[in-house]
């Protein structure tokens, strides 16, 4: 399927989304990221992946209501859409795929 | 405490949140704003303002990425659509306001039209003697002279020897061409006697110039002595239609000089040439004839060497030249020579005392430039002025194009193509206005003009003032026009910013200042043409009349002086030559006892006359007596003018005094007193008065008051019965002294006209703001009346601003004239005393005339409106 690949960092901002459920806008989506990667990103980085997910079909959005904290201005929503949710299977099917080929003595010792 | 204290605002920085509005995408920019508070709102809490804000700016930057920009450039698919729209618009706004569509495209096309002809004029100057194919090759050999304090004259007359030098012993010159002085003589061919303009030339003058040869052989000029060529009109003169079989070989005969035969015909000289001549003959004539040419310490003709090749640099050749020139003269302040381009020659004849160019015609040409540009400046102003003060008119199409959307863009476009549209329009009829004044353009500047509608320039140039004009006069409104916010706008409060206000004031005051300048400028240098014209030179030019001294007339000379004296409306017949209120010629050869080694260049004068010289004249003796008549020519005496002796300090009585005039010893016996024997530029020139009278050169006729067509009919009778052969040609003196001033009154004439064009453009401006203004305050207008306001009190409100604008513009434009006109008085050696006050009082004065008459008709009749009528607008 075309551009069906997605990068590290749209996986995760994906990811994200997903787990965000109703609440995922790109604010939220950045603490998110932050939370779990411990990466501060910056909304512009965040914006620009939540672009081209939605160009390539991943992710859909919405305009919500109007607050007060925002002056007025509405927040876009985003949620992942189906071929999102396929190729995040797709993806983590791969990875686990390539884990079992791999002899669990290499990782032995090792802690993070 | 404060409001601001108790509830604090937190704000992100303005001047980031007006960037991101600026550069993010349309559809972004809501969401993107959103976020970016939030973010910040966050940060407020946790960190300091400081921090908060600087970690705002940093999420904005990095907003600065591909997809967030918007779109800056907006190729509109309806481009063809929106500027049918635009045309239309326009014509209809210039159809709906006729009056003020008048005025701009009036004022427009006046100023327009003036600047072509100016360009024209420029463009014929700047072309001057520029179509010769070896141009880059073609100096001028001109003379310096070391003066008095260390100066350098620049002389163009130049020894015969030093051109045959230059080509003989530098490399670097490939030939010399001889250019005589031309001068008007009678030509005879058979029985037919015509006047031409010649001079003499040697067979390189056609080969290194491009005058094209039609017929013969032009290398005879240099082989036989009595060969001459003639132009194609001359040769149409004597011999009619069939010149091309008859012409060759034909022998005619120049009064003055002799006999010659026609060996070649050359093509009429081109518009472009500052050489006009119809015969050329042979240099050597003029050589055996004139002996003295052959002396290195003569000058006596002009001189143009063709170099090699266009790289050669002419300073050097000056300078191997210089040192040949100086090893052939004595003394200690020795000639040098230097090379000039021939074509600049014509714009920048004017030398420094350092031998360096400082101008010449160049001046005019920028004089006339900078005139042009200052019409069209003035004309920018007022549709400027006009427009933005109408802006009001247009603010509800404004408004309503921008609530359904247009871009400011799209807005300032629309009035930028109204403007070029007018202009457009202004530009046509400026070009049929040009076409029409042509005739009249040509015989002001005598030149003859025309539209070369076939070079590129010409196009170009249209195109580039079209342009210019254009987005001068349209830029300024079309974006104050398009700056109305439509919620104003529709609210109907539509306040105009004091901004703007005093600009267009200031655009008025400029306007009228400078209209002020040219008013003042063309008064004063009226002044000082009258002054020259009417100045006691010390001569009397009046009533006279010249004759040139043709051969024949010398031969027969007593009888016609007597013939014509007999006429009584002649009084006084003498000879005199050349020219006494110009005297041209002039000689260094003159020693006096105390002469200085510093005074070895000093150049007399020399006046070749007959004893009535200044009986007829009216000139009188400052000491001893003028010489007796009767004698053929005298060798041994003298007379001198004031100047002169001045110079020669001599010691005692100056009458009995000998000194050495042209190597000889001569006796003083008078000394005339001084009158201008120059231009006004100059001071008087030393002079000497030889008795000469068959080499005088002109015949001078003293008529009666008031019967000079009398004298002249005697004089053409005398002509017919004593000399039949000879045709009669005369001019007045006093005309002749006119044509020395031939500029000034070219540039008084030019300045009249663009004083009067520049006040009825800041006119035609005016009265369109004041129709404007009345329009605006009828209301006003209407309400004071109903409260009891007097006309009068009515129209001083309207006119009262105005008044006020002039006034200023009036004291700006006193001291700026007065700075301008003194440097340009300065050139003259003698200024009339300018009575300023007389001149600046005629200016105001004409200035609030002509604003009182342009306002007067619209207040008054706005004044006088019925308020019933403009109240019920409501």
């Amino acid at each position: 399927m075309k551009g069906s690949n997605i990068g590290e960092f749209e996986e995760l901002v994906l990811l994200c989304i997903a787990s965000l459920g109703e609440e995922a806008y790109s604010v939220s989506i950045c603490d998110e990221l932050l939370r779990v990667t411990g990466r501060e990103s910056k909304l512009g980085v965040v914006h620009s992946v939540l672009n081209r997910l939605n160009e390539k079909g991943m992710v859909k959005s919405h305009l919500g209501e109007p607050t007060q904290e925002r002056g007025g201005r509405r927040k876009r929503f985003f949620e992942v859409t189906h071929a999102g949710k396929v190729a995040l299977l797709k993806v983590k099917e791969q990875r686990e795929r390539l884990w079992q080929s791999i002899p669990p003595l290499i990782f032995e010792g090792i802690k993070i | 405490m404060r409001i601001k204290d108790r509830y604090p605002i937190k704000t992100p920085p303005r001047t980031a949140e007006k960037f991101l509005a600026w550069f993010i995408r349309e559809d972004l920019k809501e969401e993107v704003q959103g976020d970016l508070l939030e973010k910040y709102l966050d940060h407020r809490e946790k960190y300091s303002s400081r921090k908060a804000n600087l970690l705002y700016w940093y999420q904005v930057l990095h907003y600065l990425r591909p997809f967030a920009i918007r779109n800056f450039y907006l190729p509109s698919p309806n481009l063809y659509y929106m500027f049918k729209n635009y045309l239309k618009i326009t014509f209809r706004n210039l159809n709906k306001q006729r009056l003020h569509s008048l005025i701009n495209i009036l004022g427009l096309s006046i100023s327009l039209t003036a600047v072509f002809l100016l360009l024209l004029w420029v463009n014929d100057e700047w072309q001057m003697d520029k179509f010769h194919t070896n141009s880059e090759r073609l100096y001028r050999l001109k003379r310096t002279i070391p003066m008095a304090g260390n100066t350098l004259d620049v002389y163009r007359g130049v020894p015969f020897p030093l051109l045959q030098a230059a080509q003989e012993e530098l490399p670097e010159v490939e030939k010399y061409i001889t250019l005589g002085h031309s001068f008007d003589d009678n030509l005879q061919l058979d029985d037919h006697i015509l006047r031409a303009r010649g001079t003499f030339a040697n067979a390189a003058y056609f080969q290194a110039f491009s005058f094209p040869i039609l017929q013969g052989d032009i290398n005879q000029l240099d082989k036989k002595i009595d060969a001459i060529a003639i132009s194609e009109k001359l040769a149409r003169q004597l011999f009619g239609e069939s010149w091309k079989t008859l012409a060759l070989g034909k022998t005619i005969h120049i009064h003055d000089n002799g006999d010659f035969t026609i060996e070649a015909i050359f093509a009429d000289f081109p518009r472009r040439s500052s050489m006009r001549n119809d015969f050329l003959y042979s240099f050597q004539a003029h050589l055996r004839d004139n002996e003295w040419m052959q002396d290195w310490g003569n000058s006596g003709m002009q001189g143009v060497l063709l170099l090699q090749d266009e790289h050669i640099d002419p300073d050097l050749v000056a300078i191997n030249l210089e040192k040949i020139f100086m090893s052939h003269q004595e003394g200690d302040q020795k000639e040098g020579c230097l090379l000039q381009k021939f074509e600049d020659d014509y714009l920048f004849g004017d030398f420094n005392k350092k031998a360096e160019v400082s101008g010449g015609r160049i001046e005019y040409v920028r004089l006339f430039l900078g005139a042009a540009l200052l019409l069209l400046i003035i004309s920018c102003i007022n549709f400027v002025n006009l427009a933005t003060a109408r802006a009001s008119k247009r603010a509800k199409e404004v408004g309503v194009r921008k609530t359904i959307g247009a871009s400011k863009n799209s807005l300032v476009s629309q009035f930028i193509t109204e403007a070029f549209l007018i202009t457009i329009i202004s530009v046509l009829m400026a070009l049929i206005a040009t076409r029409l004044l042509l005739p009249a353009a040509s015989l002001i500047s005598e030149k003859s003009l025309s539209i070369e509608y076939t070079t590129a320039s010409f196009w170009f140039t249209i195109l580039g003032i079209t342009l210019i004009t254009g987005l001068l006069a349209g830029a300024y409104p079309a974006f104050v026009l398009s700056s109305f916010r439509p919620i104003n706008v529709l609210k109907g409060k539509i306040i105009e910013k004091t901004r703007d206000i005093s600009f267009r004031k200031g655009l008025v005051i400029m306007q009228f200042t400078l209209s002020l300048l040219l008013i003042v400028g063309a008064l004063a240098i009226r002044s000082q043409i009258k002054y020259i014209q009417q100045a006691h030179l010390g001569i009397n030019k009046d009533n006279l009349l010249v004759v040139h001294q043709d051969a024949k007339v010398t031969e027969k000379f007593a009888v016609i002086e007597q013939k014509l004296l007999d006429n009584p409306a002649i009084k006084g017949v003498t000879l005199a030559g050349p020219s006494p209120l110009d005297m041209p010629a002039s000689t260094s050869a003159v020693s006096w006892p105390k002469k200085r080694p510093d005074q070895a260049n000093i150049e007399f004068c020399i006046l070749w006359s007959a004893a009535n010289f200044p009986d007829v004249f009216e000139i009188p003796m400052a000491a001893g007596r003028y010489y007796h008549g009767g004698e053929k020519s005298d060798t041994t005496q003298i007379v001198f003018n004031e100047r002169a002796i001045e110079i020669m300090e001599l010691e005692g009585d100056p009458i009995g005094q000998t000194i050495q005039w042209w190597g000889k010893p001569r006796q003083i016996i008078g000394v005339l007193q001084d009158f201008h024997n120059h231009s006004f530029y100059e001071k008087i020139e030393p002079a000497g008065f030889v008795l000469d009278p068959e080499n005088a050169g002109n015949v001078y006729i003293k008529s009666a008051d008031g019967q000079v067509p009398d004298a002249i009919a005697g004089l053409q009778s005398v002509f017919n019965s004593v000399i039949p052969d000879v045709p009669l040609h005369y001019d007045f003196v006093d005309e002749q002294y006119r044509q020395l001033y031939k500029s000034e009154m070219l540039t008084g004439k030019l300045t009249n006209y663009f004083a009067i064009i520049s006040i009825v453009i800041s006119c035609l401006g005016l009265f369109g703001l004041i129709n404007f203004v009345a329009e605006q305050k009828t209301r006003e207008i209407g309400i004071r009346k109903v409260l009891g306001a007097s006309t009068g009190s009515l129209v001083t409100l309207l006119s009262r601003d105005f008044i006020r604008l002039v006034s200023i513009a009036f004291m700006v434009a006193i001291p700026l004239s007065y700075l301008f006109l003194d440097k340009w008085l300065e050139r003259f050696a003698y200024q009339v005393n300018l009575n300023w006050w007389l001149i600046f009082a005629i200016a105001g004065f004409s200035a609030i005339a002509l604003t009182l008459i342009t306002i007067s008709f619209k207040s008054i009749q706005t004044a006088t409106h019925s308020p019933v009528d403009s109240l019920r607008m409501e």
